[in-house]
């Protein structure tokens, strides 16, 4: 897939345009509307969590037609030239945790950036938080992760159903 | 409206979401605004602690031409084919009409007589939805879905296009003596997804929990919301007609 931003176009009086011009006016920017960028991931694979942030390492990337995951950074970065507000989802699991609190958080370039949402954990049920929020983003530059914050040491859960996800979609320049 | 409504007293900060689609149609001075309120009960004054923010986004008009099919972006015709009406008002018309305005569908609990039963993690059950096939109202609590993807038998929504999908539940129940665990999630096509489990402390209040979740469904896939308890016993389902913090569901479509 190599959808562009969608370009603004300009019809010049005296013109005589081609096909392919048109495309360009109108194909383009709407397969761009309709289709955006689309990153979607979860961890299906066991990771300790220790006391504090942890950025989770997504091993099953759903979706991901740009190639912008990371395994190394564990962070997904924008294609290049897509530039714009994206909405970001991340929801977090992990194990029992008597008495304890999970943070959902949307990591930016190393940083926290969004505490998104927060659960007061069982000692006998995985818990899960999850939340959103709109982030700029330079395309080709910035990297998202998914944070999950926890009061003492535990680890994701990896039931299917209850596992750590993150979701990411342009919406807009 | 309200979002999440969770107990405190566990020593750390308690973090509730609040999701909703609202209809805003006055516009000008004198229009509709929105606001981030927060409510605590704990009887004096309680600090905010992290960064509370709010976020809106436009995601449709008030009214619109639904039931259409996901552009296909066609490619222009090259002579010796030529542009016809039809294929501007596809390629152009219909593609304008469709992105400006999506599936959307926002339905409700309105009712008071349906429980949440007590079930053994990661079972949960159904949250009814009861008003779901209404046209909007910027008073709040109304419900929306121009594509008609709502089957009251079966409780649940159906995809009419194919696409990624933002989906939000909220699983509201009544205030209850026992700690319990309170998880929200959704069923597609039947397989439940868990996204929103935590401890729940005794209350007076009802409690909520928010799930949400972007997920690619295929035309006629079946979205239900979800809800687990483990009190003990069947705890009420909050509506509307009762408490401003009740269950509801929501879904947008994003992208093809």
């Amino acid at each position: 897939m190599s959808l562009q931003p969608p370009e603004v176009p300009v019809f010049t009086a005296g013109s005589d345009p081609l096909p392919a011009d048109f495309n360009r006016w109108v194909q383009a920017p709407f397969a761009a509307l309709t289709g955006k960028v689309v990153f979607r991931a979860a961890k299906t694979n066991a990771q300790s969590l220790s006391s504090g942030y942890n950025t989770v390492a997504f091993n099953s990337i759903i979706e991901d037609p740009y190639g912008g995951w990371s395994s190394v950074a564990n962070a997904w970065v924008p294609p290049a030239a897509w530039n714009g507000t994206y909405v970001v989802k991340v929801g977090v699991w992990c194990a029992a945790l008597s008495g304890g609190r999970l943070l959902s958080v949307i990591g930016l370039n190393g940083s926290t950036l969004y505490q998104l949402n927060g659960a007061w954990t069982n000692g006998s049920l995985p818990n899960g938080a999850c939340g959103e929020a709109p982030v700029q983003l330079i395309g080709g530059q910035d990297q998202v992760s998914g944070i999950a914050w926890v009061s003492a040491a535990s680890s994701v859960s990896t039931t299917t159903g209850q596992q750590c996800t993150m979701e990411i979609t342009w919406d807009g320049n | 409206m309200f979002g999440e409504q969770v107990g405190g007293g566990s020593g750390f900060n308690p973090g509730p979401s609040c999701a909703d689609l609202v209809l805003l149609q006055n516009t000008g001075p004198a229009g509709d605004y929105v606001q981030l309120i927060a409510r605590q009960d704990t009887g004096s004054a309680v600090s905010t602690a992290g960064n509370p923010f709010m976020s809106v986004r436009w995601v449709a008009p008030v009214s619109g031409v639904s039931g259409l099919a996901v552009p296909v972006n066609a490619a222009w015709p090259v002579p010796p084919a030529y542009v016809t009406s039809s294929f501007l008002n596809s390629s152009i018309r219909d593609a304008i009409r469709y992105l400006t305005y999506p599936p959307v569908f926002r339905g409700y609990y309105q009712g008071s007589g349906n429980t949440l039963a007590s079930t053994t993690w990661p079972a949960g059950a159904a949250v009814p939805l009861d008003t779901a096939n209404g046209a909007g109202s910027s008073s709040g609590g109304s419900s929306l879905d121009p594509y008609a993807g709502w089957n009251a038998a079966g409780n649940y929504w159906q995809a009419p296009v194919a696409g990624v999908y933002s989906v939000y539940v909220q699983a509201a129940l009544a205030a209850t003596a026992s700690a319990y665990q309170l998880g929200a999630g959704f069923a597609v096509n039947g397989t439940t997804q868990w996204l929103r489990s935590s401890f729940q402390p005794a209350s007076t209040s009802p409690r909520a929990q928010l799930a949400m979740r972007k997920v690619r469904l295929s035309a006629g896939d079946q979205v239900q919301a979800r809800g687990f308890q483990n009190s003990g016993s069947a705890l009420s389902l909050v509506g509307s007609g009762t408490n401003p913090c009740y269950a509801k569901m929501i879904i947008i479509w994003e992208a093809a």
